[in-house]
């Protein structure tokens, strides 16, 4: 069984195949990303970014996975959440190769696949997930089936705070990595706005503070920033951990590549006598593969039916019944 | 281990007096000897003064020269340093419930003295001095004495003290030892079962061993134990490596401090809440009332019936507090307990008196998020009845919480 996946949901477009026989495998992982020549992503400029990559990421994933685009069992996309134009980039690259190739299609949630092929690719059985990235900013985990959202943002997402600082200060984006950089030669604490509600955070406040303070060194904001908005993250976790009695604690999603957080992580879970687990960066970040491997877990729900195609900007996990576990 | 009683050594360990060598060496002088140095002296230390006056003195000179040291505390002004912390330690005990006794090697009067003198003979349900027994400490015999005189059994005794004879006596009667170890020459060669540098060190200890670790939560170590006789919960926010040091220690002491103040407050409104016995900013902790029951939690992924009286009653109780302007902060089922009586609230740290609609709104979403991500297909109707039963005004926090859920999505 071979399963081709689309992933676009914000500004990575990516194609992966995976193949489940006796075991599941990842056997192509391709992508493309649109960075903006100045401030954050422009979604109809991304999505036209998207229709260029694509054709030329699909040709090499199925060489990649060294096989023939009609050895295809099934086409998987990625239906939400996330960015509208770029969505439907990546679903009418799906139907268009599901109709032609005559394979089923079928739509599945971007924050599920996160948690899939971090499990796949780091062997955790029922983990507690924290999902960093861009927009999204959720403590998601197993229960009764379904993928629950035990805590979220209130605001805005953890990316899009470190974007958003970033660009007030010039930082060119994605601004997480050169955040990090700068904050490593931080020293000076600043008190920012923590603000944690049972397992939800909030985010607008800190950014507000930041772009208030004057005389302080850059460095010092950024460190003052990860700080408190990583800590702030990992309490979450914890508590929902906590709450759930759960001992895996899963990282995914592109801000799960910060070292910081990832170490923050880490140290809690150590603390907790639980496992802490961050999949390979290709994996953390957006990527194909986790659409195509969602995509064989789905394949019992695949069909012809194209109206099931429609993208969903606000998809959420748990709007999804987990039917292969 | 359940530890009943605390065994103290006095001179060292409690206190240190700077005249007794004065007095010891006006004895020697007055008999024509050499006074002793203070490196000599501390070789004497943990000895009865007694057996010292036997290495100089023989026969009734032995007698003569304890009459006169004796009477020569009578008549001085005694310069006492007490350990820093000590008495706030002692009274902590008492308020645990812990019997305390002393054995020391010194005489029973001259003891009892420099109790009364520093203030905290009354802790002191027992002393046992060097002169009331055959054979003073290493031997077992002075603590096996107060032990009895406390009526605690050794297994449920820790003996503190700074020197060899402590530990080695404490150890042969059958108790756990700590060595206070703060003075600046330790004395070698104990073999004790825990090590304390400090007062605060050796509460610690204790602590650890009167009120054991009975769960972890997220950000908090519940302990249980005695508080004046009353079965209580003691509530430690314990350190989180994983954040910035100056972070970590301001949010424990906010989150203990808050807790404290809120769970006064919703006393007063009638909110079923344990009561506070104690507030320790020092370590973060909160000392109060035991709630026996089970967690709402349990309850509502296993008893089907009775599911509504139950959702009212806790619409009902944070109506309550949003009426009253206090907002819970992580009023998850978790966090409240069913008991006979019916469900009391805990886990106030995250709370903060708020009159914002925002800030009850995000409550009471919290409260939605959890029942229907732990119970789905839960229905919020009969939360919401016992909400606006409570609190007439919440309408308008009630449709705060559409406009709330759609915030953090994906846009």
């Amino acid at each position: 069984m071979l399963c081709l996946g689309i992933e676009s949901t914000a500004h990575t477009v990516g194609v992966g195949v995976a193949r489940q026989q006796d075991k599941t495998e990842i056997l192509a992982n391709v992508n493309s990303s649109y960075s903006p020549s100045i401030g954050g992503i422009h979604p109809r400029e991304a999505a036209e970014h998207h229709v260029k990559a694509l054709p030329e990421l699909m040709e090499k994933s199925i060489e990649a996975a060294g096989i023939e685009f009609e050895d295809l069992d099934v086409i998987s996309f990625a239906k939400g959440p996330g960015l509208g134009p770029c969505l439907r980039v990546g679903a009418t690259a799906a139907r268009t190769l599901a109709l032609t190739l005559k394979k089923p299609i079928i739509g599945v949630n971007h924050c599920i696949a996160h948690i899939e092929i971090g499990k796949m690719t780091m062997g955790c059985k029922s983990p507690v997930m924290l999902y960093v990235s861009g927009g999204n900013t959720q403590v998601i985990s197993y229960r009764q089936k379904r993928y629950r959202i035990m805590g979220e943002t209130l605001d805005i997402g953890i990316g899009n705070l470190l974007d958003k600082f970033g660009r007030q200060f010039s930082i060119p984006f994605p601004c997480g990595p050169r955040i990090e950089e700068l904050a490593r030669t931080g020293k000076k604490m600043l008190d920012l706005p923590y603000s944690v509600k049972g397992m939800d955070v909030s985010f607008s406040g800190i950014l507000t503070s930041l772009s208030t303070l004057s005389g302080e060194k850059l460095e010092d904001l950024c460190f003052s920033l990860q700080e408190t908005a990583f800590a702030m993250l990992v309490e979450v976790t914890e508590r929902a951990m906590a709450y759930l009695e759960k001992d895996e604690l899963l990282l995914g999603g592109g801000v799960a590549s910060n070292q910081r957080l990832r170490e923050m992580c880490s140290i809690m879970a150590k603390e907790r006598g639980a496992g802490a687990f961050v999949p390979k960066g290709q994996y953390c970040v957006d990527n194909g593969a986790m659409i195509a491997l969602l995509g064989l877990l789905m394949k019992d729900q695949a069909s012809s039916d194209l109206d099931r195609t429609k993208v969903n900007q606000n998809f959420r996990a748990d709007e999804v019944e987990v039917t292969w576990l | 281990m359940v530890v009943r009683g605390i065994i103290f050594d006095l001179d060292g360990t409690l206190v240190k007096d700077n005249n007794s060598l004065d007095i010891f060496n006006e004895v020697l002088v007055k008999r024509g000897k050499a006074p002793l140095s203070p490196d000599e002296a501390e070789k004497t230390r943990g000895m009865p003064i007694v057996d010292a006056f036997k290495d100089l003195f023989t026969g009734d000179e032995i007698k003569s020269a304890m009459h006169d040291y004796i009477e020569g505390y009578k008549r001085n002004e005694l310069e006492m340093e007490v350990v820093e912390g000590v008495e706030e330690l002692l009274l902590k005990l008492q308020d645990w419930g812990i019997t305390l006794g002393m054995a020391t090697n010194r005489g029973n009067f001259t003891a009892n003295l420099i109790l009364d003198w520093v203030g905290v003979s009354h802790y002191f349900k027992a002393l046992i001095g060097g002169d009331d027994v055959e054979r003073t400490k290493p031997d077992p015999e002075p603590f096996l004495k107060v032990m009895e005189l406390l009526g605690v059994s050794p297994d449920k005794v820790v003996v503190v003290g700074d020197t060899r004879f402590d530990i080695e006596g404490g150890k042969r009667a059958g108790a756990k030892t700590i060595l206070a170890n703060w003075w600046p020459a330790p004395f070698p060669g104990a073999d004790h079962d825990y090590v304390a540098d400090t007062i605060d060190e050796l509460e610690r200890i204790l602590t650890d061993l009167l009120f054991p670790v009975e769960k972890r939560g997220a950000e908090a170590e519940l302990r249980y134990g005695y508080f004046r006789g009353r079965e209580a919960v003691m509530k430690r926010r314990v350190k989180k490596n994983y954040r910035n040091e100056s972070l970590d220690l301001s949010l424990r002491k906010r989150r203990t401090r808050a807790e404290a103040r809120l769970l006064g407050e919703i006393k007063k409104m009638g909110v079923p809440s344990p009561y506070l016995y104690d507030v320790d900013l020092k370590n973060y902790t909160i000392i109060m009332e035991r709630i026996e029951g089970r967690r709402v939690k349990e309850f509502l992924s296993c008893d089907a019936h009775k599911k509504e009286n139950v959702l009212r009653e806790i619409g009902g109780l944070i109506g309550k507090l949003h009426a009253n302007h206090v907002v819970h902060g992580d009023p998850t089922t978790s966090n409240m307990i069913l008991t006979e009586k019916g469900i009391t609230l805990i886990d106030l740290g995250l709370g903060e008196i708020s009159e914002s609609i925002e800030n009850k709104g995000v409550d009471l979403h919290l409260l939605k998020e959890i029942l229907s991500t732990s119970n789905p297909g839960l229905s919020f109707e009969p939360v919401i009845k016992g909400y606006l039963d409570a609190y007439p005004d919440g309408k308008k926090i009630i449709g705060k919480i559409d406009e709330i859920e759609g915030r953090g999505r994906y846009r």
